[in-house]
């Protein structure tokens, strides 16, 4: 668990559990739009989508969580961040549903428990649980060094 | 190249001079203000300083003085006041136009850059403005600098055009001596039957106030001198001015179809003469106007934006040609005509915006050249070397990008020339060469790109201390049949070139894999040549900009990529026959062997048969490979984006590009995929493509 330099963390859903990044790292949430294969990628590299004219890469966080069901529902979603104000490091993610906006005031973050073997995310900033559901705080840093290719 | 330095000054100071003037304003309101007149000190300290660095000595001495004063008021031992704040402003003129005229050499100017010294001089004395009231030299009467005017009376010949003679041009010749009013005679024009096309049947009389000698003016005429009749005539001493009496004695001179005689024109000029001094003083003014105005003009010619705007306008240049591509399709589509005629006018007109904001991102590598003197200049001294540093081609435009991007690179490839590549000045003595050794930079255009050549006369590579190394590094196979020149690029191989190679190869090479990778960064090659005992020659290759190609769209399986046009030799439709008999993955085609590539093993794509494979050839220094793609779309002219920090590494896609329906294209690197097919990267794919997935 990490200090913590954020106030507001928006949360979504990967097959049957709960997540949740840095909201101010959002940019934008789309359906998901036609993405390009990029070849010669690994799978978690679904391709690259055209947001407003910019080139951005997508990811799908359900393998590189270790999930294995990728296909897309209605309420799949792309969430474009920018972890570091940074033009060329914006990552769009997929992820199976966007949940809600959670201000972490009044939260009670606990230490997380991660133990899925096949995850390339190992470090959580905390986990929280509300409405009776655990939601895991992913480090947007190591996502972003993971999504390197 | 002096002189750029100095138009950089000139600019920098007039930046530094505004800086003065508004501080000026603004202690006029605020007298005591300490760091206003901090603010001025420092921009008289550095006016001063580039003034003497850049050889405008005059310019250097005014502001020392001027800042003497402004020295004693921050010191408290003189104070400002209104006739100080006066004086300063006038001393700011003074400035500009010595950073106008540069030295002064005109007495004029001289004299009153004197009067003026004195006032400042004797004001950082004082402390109070000197009752010069003016410079005398601005009043003094403007000297007779020899100028006379000359009635030049040109009778060409008919013949005259036959040897390519354009009449025209000489009077342009004689116009750039001095003032001068041409009149044309055109009486002897036939009428069209029976005018002869070819000859010339004009006549000119041409008035010119020149300082030259008649010599001089009769020199213009000196290749036509047997085609036509030629007078020169000194009519007056200074200028004329052409009023309604010369008007008259043309019309009267021209419906007589008879040429001005110079007796009319000396009664008129002399008649004319007090006139003629009024429009010589008012001639000078307008010069001075016109220096003014030049001065101002200069101050406007250029301005300093940030280059972060300049990457901004770019983008949206970018941009805005990707959405009228959209627009295009969207108006192909629907057919209709008023919107197909205003695709067409957005599409001339971003095609113009783009020309012209990439020609603003464009930059001579000048700026960047005095690093790399210094450094040749420096490491030779500290290594006991002696080398000439030749750079021709620094006014060579490249996209500032690229510019940045290529610093490092050409720095270190110096570095390893003065370094390893040119000997000791005994050695080359012993070697038969001059002891001192010569560098040559060239940059220069070659179609779509920018070659930049360094070039040493050293020691030069040898091939085969090469070829061993390469072998023991395991880099390549000691059964390996590669050329010369293909073993000498092996030292941009990463792995190749570390710090104990060099020194017992042939001392080349520290590095050169980053070079490689630097210069692969912004689309460049590089390449290097080298004889032993004579020198290497190390080239880059770069295009102009970064941002647009014109590519070609093909289709691999159902995606589609681009191909820089650049890179393709031709396209051949080839039919499955040819690929069935062809043996180790090698076509034949009009009896020359050529190796292919299938895009989709390089992809990994499932294969199907394909109908009619399109192999495209693409080449690289000298080798040259086919790409096999499915379908060969057309040809675009495309903007290259960025992958992104996540892509950057990919080994075959180097980019992207948004195609005119919003959807995106790879853009394919085929150096890249060349130097993995030579590699063996593509054989052997299975096995690869296993290990591969276990380092992700």
């Amino acid at each position: 668990m990490s200090e913590n330099s954020y106030s507001t963390l928006l949360s979504f859903k990967l097959q049957d559990e709960f997540f949740a990044i840095d909201a101010m790292r959002v940019n934008h949430i789309l359906e998901v739009p036609e993405i390009t294969k990029v070849p010669n990628t690994p799978a978690f590299m679904v391709g690259v989508l055209n947001l407003h004219g910019n080139i951005i890469p997508v990811v799908d966080l359900r393998l590189m969580m270790g999930f294995e069901n990728t296909a897309l529902t209605n309420d799949s979603a792309v969430v474009v961040i920018n972890p570091e104000d940074q033009h060329d490091s914006s990552l769009g993610v997929i992820v199976d549903m966007v949940k809600e906006v959670v201000e972490t005031e009044g939260l009670e973050i606990k230490p997380t428990v991660a133990d899925k073997e096949e995850s390339m995310l190992r470090n959580f900033h905390g986990t929280f649980s509300i409405e009776d559901q655990f939601v895991h705080i992913i480090d947007i840093e190591e996502l972003v060094v993971a999504a390197e290719v | 190249m002096i002189d750029k330095f100095k138009a950089k000054f000139v600019e920098e100071s007039l930046d530094n001079v505004n800086d003065l003037e508004e501080a000026l304003f603004a202690l006029e309101n605020d007298m005591q203000s300490k760091d206003l007149i901090e603010r001025i000190f420092r921009a008289m300290h550095s006016l001063k300083g580039g003034g003497a660095m850049f050889g405008f000595n005059h310019l250097s001495d005014f502001t020392h003085h001027l800042e003497n004063i402004f020295d004693k008021v921050r010191n408290n031992k003189l104070d400002v006041t209104p006739d100080l704040i006066s004086l300063t402003f006038s001393a700011v003129d003074e400035i500009k136009s010595l950073l106008d005229k540069g030295d002064l050499t005109e007495k004029e100017d001289l004299d009153s850059y004197h009067a003026f010294m004195g006032r400042i001089q004797s004001f950082s004395e004082t402390g109070a403005a000197a009752s010069v009231a003016e410079s005398p030299a601005t009043t003094a009467p403007v000297a007779d600098d020899g100028e006379k005017t000359y009635l030049i009376s040109f009778v060409p010949k008919e013949e005259l055009l036959q040897n390519g003679t354009n009449p025209l041009f000489l009077l342009d010749d004689l116009h750039a001596l001095g003032e001068g009013f041409s009149i044309v005679y055109t009486h002897k024009v036939p009428s069209f039957e029976p005018l002869e096309p070819e000859n010339n049947y004009c006549l000119w009389q041409i008035l010119l106030t020149t300082t030259e000698s008649l010599n001089e003016i009769k020199d213009v005429f000196i290749f036509v001198e047997d085609e036509c009749d030629l007078t020169v005539e000194e009519v007056c001493s200074g200028g004329f001015e052409v009023n309604q009496g010369i008007k008259k004695l043309i019309s009267n001179a021209r419906s007589a179809n008879s040429l001005i005689k110079v007796s009319d024109l000396k009664i008129l000029l002399k008649k004319d003469e007090p006139a003629a001094k009024e429009t010589e003083i008012k001639d000078t003014e307008d010069k001075e106007q016109k220096k003014k105005k030049a001065f101002k003009e200069h101050k406007i010619s250029s301005i300093r934006v940030s280059s972060m705007k300049i990457d901004e306008l770019v983008n949206l240049v970018s941009e805005l040609v990707t959405v009228q591509a959209q627009l295009s399709v969207y108006a192909d589509k629907k057919g209709e005509n008023d919107i197909l005629g205003l695709a067409e006018n957005v599409q001339k007109l971003s095609r113009q915006l783009r020309d012209n904001a990439f020609e603003i991102s464009l930059i001579p590598m000048q700026s960047e050249l005095m690093r790399f003197q210094r450094l040749v200049r420096d490491l030779s001294k500290e290594l006991g070397k002696e080398i000439d540093f030749v750079i021709e081609g620094g006014d060579i435009e490249l996209d500032k990008n690229i510019i940045e991007h290529l610093t490092d690179p050409l720095l270190h490839i110096l570095r390893n020339s003065v370094d390893h590549g040119i000997e000791m000045p005994d050695e080359r003595v012993a070697a038969g060469k001059s002891p001192k050794g010569n560098i040559y930079f060239k940059a220069y255009h070659a179609g779509a790109n920018v070659l930049i050549e360094v070039t040493d006369d050293g020691k030069g590579i040898n091939v085969e201390d090469i070829r061993k190394k390469a072998i023991a590094k395991g880099i390549i196979d000691d059964t390996a049949d590669l050329s010369d020149k293909e073993i000498l690029n092996l030292i941009f191989t990463s792995g190749f070139s570390t710090r104990e190679t060099v020194s017992d190869v042939s001392g080349r090479g520290v590095g050169m894999d980053v070079v490689r990778k630097k210069i692969s960064e912004i689309r460049g090659e590089v390449s290097i040549d080298s004889e032993a005992g004579q020198g290497t020659t190390i080239t880059l290759r770069l295009p102009l900009t970064l941002s647009i190609i014109d590519g070609l769209l093909v289709k691999v399986v159902d995606n589609q990529y681009v191909i820089p046009i650049s890179s393709i030799e031709k396209i051949f439709a080839l039919n499955q026959g040819q690929l069935k008999n062809s043996f180790n993955k090698v076509v034949v085609i009009d009896n020359e062997q050529i190796p292919y590539v299938d895009m989709r093993d390089v992809f990994k794509e499932e294969k199907a048969e394909m109908e009619v494979p399109q192999m495209i050839l693409v080449k690289h220094d000298d080798k040259r490979l086919g790409l096999l793609v499915d379908e060969v779309l057309g040809e675009y002219q495309t903007v290259v984006k960025p992958l992104g920090r996540y892509l950057k590494t990919h080994e075959v896609v180097s980019g992207a590009s948004i195609l005119g329906d919003g959807t995106i294209s790879l853009v394919i690197d085929t150096n890249r995929v060349l130097q993995m097919n030579s590699s063996g990267k593509f054989k052997g794919k299975k096995k690869e493509e296993g290990t591969k997935r276990e380092e992700f």
